[in-house]
């Protein structure tokens, strides 16, 4: 058997290394700075680029995209190699994948704090950067398969499976999820609108979780977890069972963001019922996980490594349940919209996101820089901080979600809501909000004890640029007929991938063809009609100004919620213009679905100015900036244009004479406000945001006026 | 009416059709791991130990 020489590349691996290293550090300062936001409306800085609608996208991006997303490539690129007993198939495109990747960083962080924003969550980036995004995806695409394709290894171990899944699910969901049509460089609408863009969103939101947040760290975890144990995977077997079934299971779960919601009832039921089901390969995944340390605590005591690891899949069991347990149409009730979501959210993305990638940076810097970690005890000193900082960020979170969840729905014994305010709940949670960021805070402290170790590493080590390895060539004979079916498989990666492509789109096909095809699923409602160009403008601004991030639209079919928002529940027929629907997930404000009318244009004018003169103690930050901004009236036609092709039945004459009716539309607001004594010009872009605001879910009125 | 009876056939016929599709693939993959040989998960266990 001949033995062949060859060199690992570990300069990528550093190199993605560090930039998890910097974009962690910017993730997580900007999430403090978004919580700090969420009790302190002066930590919006009183300015457009740093309120919270803006920072909150920024947050998430930098975290999801940049730091865990270069966590992967790190771990991807160090594992995989070893693997396959083979370099890299191209340092070039390696390369091309490194800058590729941090210049769409760059581009995402300046174009979020622009307002650059399709408003679809974690899909938030413009068309541009989401074509950049498809580029170099493909060319770490070409980079992995061509690395499996040229391995010296016959099988690929389960890591494989893992990341090879991740690199097909996310190029199939970031195609579908962002197909939209471009007004501008910096504007496009999503060619779906209202339900059918929401089936889609959060079909791609559920499974960027899964497909960018689970699966390449169970691959990672399935690697080096046993490396730092120094003993093999507890069972194969099960990692064959509970690989195929996540991801078979996990694409069809995501309608259970949607539940309550004017999505067709077949498929909320059908998201609740995978998303129960997903509980079995979860913790197929974590007890793989948790019991290959088995027998082997002693070290786990010394090692903060292992620590991490088993911390960190510990988190990973506990949102696996919880995940489940939230998509049950009762709690759900309870818990959506509530910051019970955003402690669920954390304790994955801080415990096992974070503390994986922590042990694996711990496990990797000193091997690549041939020397040994410099300090241990700094190790233990960041395991702790990182726990405790979990600890006073997810109970503070669970405690607020289930505080609002239990008073929006309160009722006196006279069948009145015993909290009509809404602000009195978001006030009397602020504390738990400021214990909140202590515990971010904890955890930054515990993350910059990582950057300060690994630094002191790197100095007193030396990068092993290629790291030299041999193994024999791979046979050329494929075995024999009795073989075991997955272990062919495991030597076909091009087979492989097709399999795993074909798993995940007969759940995506099976959930979203029939919301598209069926037209009985979206009731039309004949006196809903498109928005005036004014009103478009306005809804515009709102989507920049990411009003969504903490107000919905869309109320559920509760009393206690037809109560508060006085006004029907959301129906599917009243979003058929809406490309993209902005429903939003979170209510960190009230719901805005029935605000059309409510109250007068000099209220919102106040409001919009300085939240507090109107709602004393609000943590709304203030928009005065949009009383001097003049709106740009000159993307009208196109816009309109644009939503014809889209199907809004907008005439030539609307489209020619759009801006006719805006001025005449603006003129009237302007004239409005002028009787109480409020003086504004017309051509700004706050008239275009009143005339929105108080359009919005008043069509559906008038068919009642109408039928009356 | 008939929308929401529509709707509820549709809820049974789909569930029942998904998960038939999800229980025929994974009793087959069940069927096949448990007849894996024990050999060849021994020697996948340990590649990245190697």
């Amino acid at each position: 058997m001949q033995i062949e020489k060859f060199n690992y590349d570990n300069k990528i691996v550093r190199d993605f290394a560090l930039a998890t290293l910097i974009f962690g550090v910017v993730g997580m300062l900007v999430g403090l700075l978004a919580a700090i936001q969420l009790y302190e409306p002066a930590a919006n800085l009183g300015n457009q680029y740093t309120s919270f609608g803006r920072i909150r996208p920024l947050h998430t991006n930098a975290i999801i995209f940049a730091f865990v997303g270069n966590a992967i490539f790190m771990g991807i690129y160090y594992s995989l190699q070893r693997l396959c007993k083979a370099r890299m198939f191209s340092d070039v495109l390696s390369r091309i994948h490194f800058w590729g990747w941090q210049l769409i960083i760059a581009l995402a962080a300046v174009s979020l704090l622009l307002g650059y924003t399709t408003g679809k969550e974690y899909a938030e980036l413009e068309w541009p950067i989401d074509i950049m995004i498809a580029l170099v995806w493909v060319t770490f695409g070409i980079n992995m398969i061509g690395t499996i394709v040229k391995r010296r290894e016959k099988q690929m171990y389960v890591a494989i499976w893992f990341y090879i899944a991740t690199l097909v699910t996310v190029a199939v969901l970031h195609i579908v999820n962002s197909l939209e049509l471009p007004i501008s460089l910096t504007k496009s609408y999503s060619i779906y609108a209202g339900v059918q863009d929401a089936l889609v969103q959060w079909w791609y939101g559920h499974n960027a979780v899964a497909f960018f947040l689970t699966t390449p760290f169970l691959g990672m975890m399935y690697y080096f977890l046993p490396k730092a144990a120094g003993r093999p995977v507890y069972s194969y077997k099960l990692s064959i069972l509970h690989f195929w079934s996540l991801i078979f299971l996990y694409i069809w779960a995501g309608p259970h963001h949607l539940l309550y919601s004017s999505l067709p009832d077949w498929a909320q039921s059908l998201g609740v019922a995978f998303s129960i089901m997903l509980i079995a390969p979860s913790w197929g995944g974590m007890v793989n996980g948790l019991l290959t340390l088995r027998g082997a605590w002693d070290k786990v005591r010394d090692e903060p490594i292992l620590k991490m690891f088993a911390v960190g899949i510990t988190a990973y069991g506990m949102a696996t349940f919880e995940g489940p347990l939230l998509s049950l149409k009762n709690v759900n009730a309870i818990a959506h919209f509530t910051d019970w979501i955003v402690g669920h959210v954390h304790v994955g993305a801080l415990g096992w996101n974070g503390l994986l990638t922590f042990a694996i940076i711990y496990w990797i810097i000193p091997r690549i820089y041939n020397t040994t970690i410099y300090s241990k005890k700094l190790m233990n000193v960041h395991f702790w901080l990182a726990t405790l900082g979990i600890v006073f960020y997810a109970i503070p979170m669970y405690w607020s979600g289930f505080t609002q969840g239990l008073m929006w729905k309160e009722f006196t014994p006279e069948g009145t809501l015993q909290y009509p305010e809404f602000l009195k709940i978001t006030l009397k949670i602020l504390p738990l909000h400021m214990l909140r960021s202590f515990g971010g805070a904890l955890y930054l402290s515990g993350f910059l004890v990582l950057i300060y170790n690994v630094v002191k590493t790197i100095r007193q080590g030396k990068l092993v640029a290629n790291e030299a390895a041999e193994a024999p060539a791979i046979e050329k004979s494929m075995g024999h007929g009795s073989e075991f079916w997955h272990a062919i498989l495991e030597r076909k990666p091009i087979t492989f991938t097709v399999l795993a492509i074909l798993v995940i789109v007969v759940g995506g096909a099976v959930e979203l063809i029939p919301t598209f095809t069926i037209k009985s699923n979206i009731p039309t409602i004949a006196s809903v009609k498109p928005y005036t160009p004014l009103e478009l403008q306005g809804r515009d601004i709102y989507q920049r100004e990411g009003c969504n991030t903490c107000h919905t639209q869309w109320i559920r079919p509760f009393r206690s919620e037809t109560e508060r928002y006085m006004g029907e529940y959301s129906k599917a027929g009243e979003f058929v213009y809406d490309h993209p629907f902005l429903w939003g997930s979170k209510r960190t404000g009230p719901d805005l679905m029935r605000i059309g009318g409510k109250y007068p244009d000099s209220w919102h004018y106040h409001h919009m100015i300085d939240p507090r003169t109107m709602s004393p103690g609000s943590i709304m930050p203030q928009y005065s900036w949009l009383a001097e901004q003049d709106l740009d009236i000159s993307t009208t036609p196109k816009k309109l244009k644009a939503m014809k092709t889209l199907g809004v039945p907008y005439t030539e004459y609307e489209i020619d004479n759009g801006n006719v009716s805006l001025k005449v539309q603006a003129d009237a607001i302007t004239a409005n406000l002028k009787k109480e004594g409020i003086v504004m010009e017309s051509q700004k872009e706050l008239v275009a945001v009143i005339a929105y605001l108080q359009r919005m879910g008043t069509d559906i009125k008038k068919q009642t006026t109408a039928s009356n | 009416m008939k929308q929401y009876l529509a709707n509820v056939q549709g809820v049974d016929g789909y569930l029942i059709f998904s998960m038939i599709v999800f229980m025929s693939f994974f009793i087959g993959l069940l069927f096949w791991v448990l007849k894996a040989d024990k050999k060849y998960i021994d020697k996948m266990k340990n590649i990245p130990l190697n």
